[in-house]
């Protein structure tokens, strides 16, 4: 369960998000919808435990974004991967800071289809390949909680679908900000809409 | 700890395939070693000490001078590489996000700055026997002193590098926080060097290793403990 109470952050004068209040019952999609500027991927940072809040809370599953590190899955707009190591460099290094064997990233690498690319530099992926790397480091550690951000942008119809099938799995709970309307509605088991910091 | 080798390892890994630091440093340091040495004629590095009075400064010390200030321009130029490698992609963000103690992680990239510095203290060192004629041997006593010295600017560097990233003036924050900081082990630095290329042995100066040990273990420490806030916003 991720529960948001009454968050808000500031950037020096702009207020990002203004009081949000967001419950995420325990294996639910919580899909969060709205234009550029509304708040989203500060949103998102701040249930990743990246940003802090300037006020309010974020509890994931009861305890602190930094204390839930290890349960948690971060997909944001960057792979986080880096370039001049091969794929499977950088999912084996990912393997080691989250406790799970080397296995996994050999795992992964087939489960998002880049097994032809294990040995690749990540500096070569396309963006579509690129991205499908990312979702296989944000996922290596099988967390409970998924944040995805924008998981569908650059991506064909074919990938996009493949995509949603990967990150969804029962008893995770999921919070993913797109533009992408007819896609969000197909995984969403609820729906938010913010706009200019606030939950409409 | 096996966390702290395992990023400095991916850090030196990425490092021998982008060739984006050591490069770099190796030649702003040479370009300055170059450019100290031209005071020196050819050999002055085996010239004899002059007799210790007052105005006579002997080629040797001068140079421990010129070593050091190489080093420590050079450093500069790769910790903001070496921290802008993590800025780029937001790829900080990987290792905040990971569950492992963010002293470990202060400990990985201190530990490859650490290693890009001695490679370049070495192949410095080994200008100067070049281009001014300091004695090869001399490596064995200047090597204890760099060891100790480059862990302190490995550890500020790394800390500083970070910190300084995500501001707008980086290039000049930096050198201006990293400066004054290093001033104390770097005078010890010089002044147990200047011994070794004078007299042959930096050991008979244990006062000046005393302070540069304690310098690594405050700054490391401060580092160990403060790196959390430094890289979470």
């Amino acid at each position: 369960m991720i529960l948001v109470q009454s968050v808000s952050k500031r950037f020096g004068g702009f207020r990002a998000l203004n009081k949000v209040t967001i419950e995420i019952p325990r294996g639910k999609t919580l899909v969060v919808f709205g234009p550029n500027g509304a708040g989203k991927t500060t949103l998102l940072r701040i249930v990743a435990g990246l940003i802090r809040p300037t006020e309010g809370t974020v509890f994931v599953s009861g305890k602190t974004p930094m204390e839930a590190r290890a349960g948690i899955g971060y997909l944001g707009t960057e792979s986080l991967l880096y370039p001049s190591l091969t794929l499977k460099e950088n999912l084996r290094f990912f393997c080691g800071l989250y406790g799970v064997g080397p296995g996994e990233a050999v795992r992964w690498i087939d489960q998002v289809g880049l097994s032809s690319k294990s040995k690749a530099l990540v500096a070569t992926l396309s963006r579509g390949e690129s991205q499908r790397a990312a979702l296989a480091r944000c996922l290596i550690h099988d967390p409970d909680h998924l944040i995805v951000d924008e998981p569908f942008a650059g991506l064909d119809d074919a990938s996009a679908a493949a995509f949603g099938q990967l990150i969804t799995r029962e008893s995770r709970t999921t919070i993913i900000a797109t533009h992408d309307v007819d896609r969000g509605k197909q995984i969403a088991d609820e729906i938010v809409t913010l706009e200019e910091g606030r939950t409409k | 700890m096996r966390t702290a080798f395992a990023i400095a390892a991916k850090d030196l890994r990425a490092e021998a395939r982008s060739k984006e630091v050591a490069p770099a440093m190796l030649l702003f340091a040479l370009a300055l070693v170059f450019l100290f040495t031209f005071a020196l004629p050819p050999g002055s590095g085996r010239a004899p000490v002059p007799l210790p009075r007052a105005g006579s400064v002997g080629a040797r010390e001068i140079a421990s001078v010129f070593l050091w200030s190489s080093l420590l321009f050079a450093a500069i130029v790769g910790f903001g590489r070496s921290a802008a490698l993590e800025r780029e992609g937001s790829r900080l963000d990987a290792l905040v996000l990971a569950p492992v103690d963010p002293a470990l992680v202060f400990a990985g990239k201190a530990i490859a700055n650490f290693l890009y510095l001695t490679f370049i203290a070495i192949l410095v060192f080994f200008f100067f026997v070049v281009f001014i004629g300091v004695a090869p041997g001399a490596i064995l006593g200047f090597l204890p002193i760099a060891l100790m010295t480059n862990i302190g600017l490995a550890v500020i560097g790394t800390l500083f590098g970070t910190a300084t990233q995500y501001s707008r003036a980086k290039e000049l924050l930096l050198p201006l926080l990293i400066f004054p900081s290093v001033l104390p082990p770097l005078l010890a630095a010089i002044r147990l060097t200047s011994e070794t290329l004078v007299h042959g042995d930096p050991f008979t100066e244990t006062g000046w290793f005393i302070l540069i040990a304690i310098y690594d273990i405050v700054f490391a420490t401060i580092g160990a403990v403060t790196f959390e806030f430094v890289i979470r916003e």
